[in-house]
């Protein structure tokens, strides 16, 4: 009787086993993507005063006071600076980074760090231009004349006829 | 996008009820063997439980845990807080299958079960615990300040 019982309670062991290895086999292979790691979703450059500022949008879902992108590198002709951030209000955000004045045309690409996911890959190199006083100006001054051209041939073609 | 919160992934929430269900199914396995005295059944149903909540640390928790590459650079109050919950889950666990190893073992010795009482309720009291640190580490991670 007791040997039955014995049998019994092996069989009903090894069920419970087989149950729970397959289980685990059959759940690992699922695998659903948690991981939340921040994206470098566009690098804007623009001019103030002489400095370029590179307005980095950063992607990074579900933001708390923990969790949260606290670091942002800055790869700039391959050296590499960096700088920390507070906790986000929101998915997107933008930081602006000054990287100085620029000399010749860098290659720079960003990277953001996120407080439990780590780091996110680097984004695609973003060839800087060179914003030059010179350059500034003459972007400016270049639609004036082609406006004043316009209107000085507009006249002469008027009178013409 | 969650059930409860935008912030959270529908992994995270379908997981709390999940685990809230299942601390509330060990209770129901713990009345049915304080008050009806159906100790097979207990038995049955803290099995169910365990392996439910084995398949939820496969899919959900473990590869969420292992995704944590920037939590564990600095060991701060999260990251503790985080490793905390993994190693209290794993003893949860480990304590879980010993208990119905043992009584499915010898599933007649009803005193046997009887014996490890404490044990039993030593680890009712270590998942209710874990519940808790599950719910703050969902907290950390989903709901803004
Ligand atoms: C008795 C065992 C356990 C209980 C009752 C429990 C409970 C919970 C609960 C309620 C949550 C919140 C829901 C969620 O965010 O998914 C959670 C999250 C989590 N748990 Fe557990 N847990 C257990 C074991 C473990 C173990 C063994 C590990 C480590 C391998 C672990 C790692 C995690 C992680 C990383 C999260 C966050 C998941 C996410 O990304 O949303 N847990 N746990």
């Amino acid at each position: 009787m007791k040997m039955i019982e014995r049998m019994k309670s092996q069989q009903k062991l090894l069920v419970f086993s087989l149950i729970l290895i397959l289980g685990v086999a059959a759940s690992s292979l699922i695998r659903p993507v948690l991981a939340d790691v921040p994206t470098i979703e566009n690098i804007e450059p623009w001019i103030s005063g002489t400095d370029t500022i590179l307005n980095i949008t950063i992607r990074h879902a579900s933001p708390t006071g923990t969790h949260y992108v606290d670091r942002i590198e800055v790869d700039i002709n391959g050296s590499i600076e960096f700088t920390t951030l507070f906790p986000q209000a929101t998915v997107t955000f933008i930081v602006p980074y000054n990287i100085g004045e620029v000399i010749g045309t860098p290659l720079v690409s960003v990277r953001a760090h996120c407080t439990f996911h780590g780091w996110s890959g680097w984004s695609e190199p973003l060839l800087i231009p060179e914003f030059t006083v010179f350059l500034l100006l003459a972007l400016a001054v270049l639609p004036m004349i082609a406006y004043l051209l316009r209107s000085k041939t507009h006249r002469a073609l008027k009178n013409g006829s | 996008m969650g059930l409860f919160n935008v912030n959270a992934s529908l992994y995270a929430d379908l997981n709390l009820v999940f685990q809230i269900s299942i601390l509330i199914l060990l209770f129901v396995g713990i009345l049915i063997a304080r008050r009806k005295r159906k100790f097979k059944r207990h038995g049955a149903l803290m099995g169910i439980a365990l392996t439910l909540n084995t398949i939820s640390i496969v899919i959900v928790m473990l590869p969420s845990f292992l995704s944590f590459s920037g939590l564990f650079a600095d060991l701060s109050t999260p990251a503790a807080i985080v490793i905390t919950h993994a190693v209290l889950g794993v003893l949860v666990e480990v304590l879980g299958v010993w208990l119905v190893a043992n009584w499915l073992v010898r599933s007649d010795n009803i005193k046997g079960c009887v014996g490890k009482r404490n044990l039993m309720r030593a680890t009712l009291l270590l998942w209710s615990i874990e519940l808790f640190v599950g719910i703050y580490v969902y907290i950390m991670l989903y709901v803004p300040i």
